[in-house]
């Protein structure tokens, strides 16, 4: 991967194409975007628009067809999958702090995350006894233990419940406005990115059809307020729904 | 209020368990009890002669002896040994050929077709060329035993160690590990399940083989026993060392159990199922 003097992560003229039965399906086909060191880009989509490619991608799992994707010299990356993808012979306490060696381990940010990860008391507990929502609790602190500059999500709150989805989403704005680390968010949801993207892009046809910027549109938001209704429905309508 | 009911709950479900317990030992005690009872009963029966089927009390009475007088222990010790020498020298080539196989793939193309061919041939049957070439004494029984316990868990340990899930591993590229460390930590664990049931299942195949390594000319040990109480005419004899046999398979089976109940947290069972 090419490094320039920027910050954040520079997408350019990205092709690629799946071989699905003998048959080509492009995902992008020169797709340019920006995404900034210290904002929430939200990327919503339909199904098979590439959204996860793109995360992939990024991180260095998938290989492009054409194009350059370009990173701020020393950023480092971490992502909370769309599945937890914890390893099954290691407790919460080692699964969060997985990757980071024994001696290494920070004991006061680990009961911090646990906290607000709402998982205190769950320290000793394996990937088994914990329900879906709990083990994507635990992969968010994994990535967050990190201590990542930039932190991709695969659409990490898709299987928790209502209000643990709320509690997660307002802790996120925290540690963004906190900490000023960045976020590319994939979600379904429109809701979701409206509550929080300060950049919300929309993927259609393999290129960016439309961005918008809400970076000044303060939190919490309302998304019954009149602006938030209009956004949502030119989104929609950009999506092809 | 809560705390007090989650307390009585679980105390209500250890009664249970312990109950459950006790009555599958109960059980297996009824179980054993109308099998000597039966086979008592035959004996007494006249039917089959004492040569063809000792009595219950005659079996015990030749083990017993056989432990007051210290012969049983040491064919025991002898067989213990070989078994535990080939089952050791098995486990290393299978670890290091299944390392092998799944850090490289195209080492695998190499040596699987005569891994095949050996896998079907009976050990049983090298023994004639296994005298020749490394005569009588101990070498020749202990390749009997590698080659019976080999095969399980080199096979156990290739599935295990080449079929480690990629989204796993995308984890430990993601948190920057490198090549080694996505090894160490992702790959190993992932396949210590595979490898310790693939150890569980040699080391019974490795008893299992004993008669046949001990048949070449040995002077001690569980098969020697049987071998020579059959040519003594000693049916008792031959009953104590395959009971034995089958006593000391247990127990090292127990032992592999139970650490894979420890190694998997509790998470599995039984592994056989």
């Amino acid at each position: 991967m090419e490094v320039w003097k920027i910050a954040g992560i520079r997408i350019q003229e990205l092709y690629k194409t799946y071989q699905m039965a003998e048959k080509s399906v492009p995902v992008f086909s020169g797709l340019n975007l920006e995404l900034d060191r210290f904002c929430i880009t939200v990327v919503v989509g339909r199904s098979g628009c590439g959204k996860t490619t793109l995360l992939r991608m990024i991180l260095g799992l998938e290989p492009c067809d054409r194009g350059t994707i370009c990173q701020e010299d020393g950023l480092k990356t971490g992502i909370v999958f769309q599945e937890p993808r914890l390893m099954p012979w290691l407790n919460t306490w080692q699964n969060i702090g997985f990757g980071v060696k024994k001696s290494r381990i920070d004991q006061e940010k680990m009961k911090k995350l646990l906290l607000m990860t709402g998982l205190a008391g769950f320290e000793k507990a394996y990937p088994f006894q914990l329900s879906g929502g709990m083990q994507q609790r635990t992969a968010l602190a994994r990535a967050l233990f990190q201590d990542p500059d930039y932190i991709l999500m695969d659409e990490p709150f898709a299987a928790l419940d209502y209000f643990t989805r709320k509690s997660m989403q307002e802790e996120l704005l925290r540690i963004q406005k906190e900490n000023q680390k960045g976020m590319l968010f994939v979600t379904h949801s429109i809701d979701e990115a409206l509550t929080l993207g300060q950049k919300i892009v929309v993927l259609r046809e393999g290129v960016c059809k439309k961005i918008y910027e809400l970076e000044m549109q303060p939190y919490p938001r309302d998304l019954l307020s009149g602006e938030m209704i209009r956004i949502k429905k030119d989104i929609l309508e950009t999506i092809g729904a | 209020m809560v705390e007090w009911e989650r307390i009585g709950k679980s105390r209500l479900g250890d009664r249970r368990c312990g109950m459950k317990v006790r009555g599958k030992w109960f059980g297996r005690a009824i179980l054993l009890a109308l099998f000597l009872g039966g086979w008592q009963a035959a004996c007494q029966s006249g039917y089959w002669s004492a040569y063809v089927l000792p009595s219950p009390a005659k079996v015990w009475s030749s083990f017993w002896t056989m432990v007051q007088n210290g012969v049983l222990f040491r064919h025991i010790a002898v067989s213990f040994r070989r078994v535990l020498s080939g089952y050791l020298i098995a486990f290393l080539l299978a670890f290091l050929l299944a390392l092998a196989a799944s850090v490289q793939k195209k080492a695998a193309q190499l040596y699987d077709p005569f891994l095949e061919f050996m896998r079907n041939v009976p050990p049983i049957s090298l023994i004639a060329l296994l005298i020749l070439w490394f005569g009588i004494g101990e070498t020749s029984k202990v390749i009997i035993i590698v080659l019976a316990s080999f095969f399980p868990m080199f096979l156990n340990m290739k599935k295990g160690l080449c079929s480690c899930d990629p989204k796993l591993l995308e984890v430990g590229r993601a948190c920057h590990l490198s090549r080694l460390q996505c090894y160490v930590q992702i790959v190993l664990p992932y396949a210590a399940l595979d490898i310790l049931v693939g150890m569980r299942i040699g080391l019974g195949y490795g008893w299992r083989a004993i008669i046949g390594a001990e048949m070449i000319a040995a002077g001690s040990g569980l098969g020697y026993l049987i071998l020579d109480a059959q040519q003594m005419s000693r049916s008792d004899k031959v009953i104590v060392g395959i009971a034995v046999i089958g006593v000391v398979g247990i127990l090292c089976d127990r032992v592999f159990s139970l650490l894979i109940r420890v190694l998997t947290h509790g998470g599995v069972e039984d592994s056989w199922n």
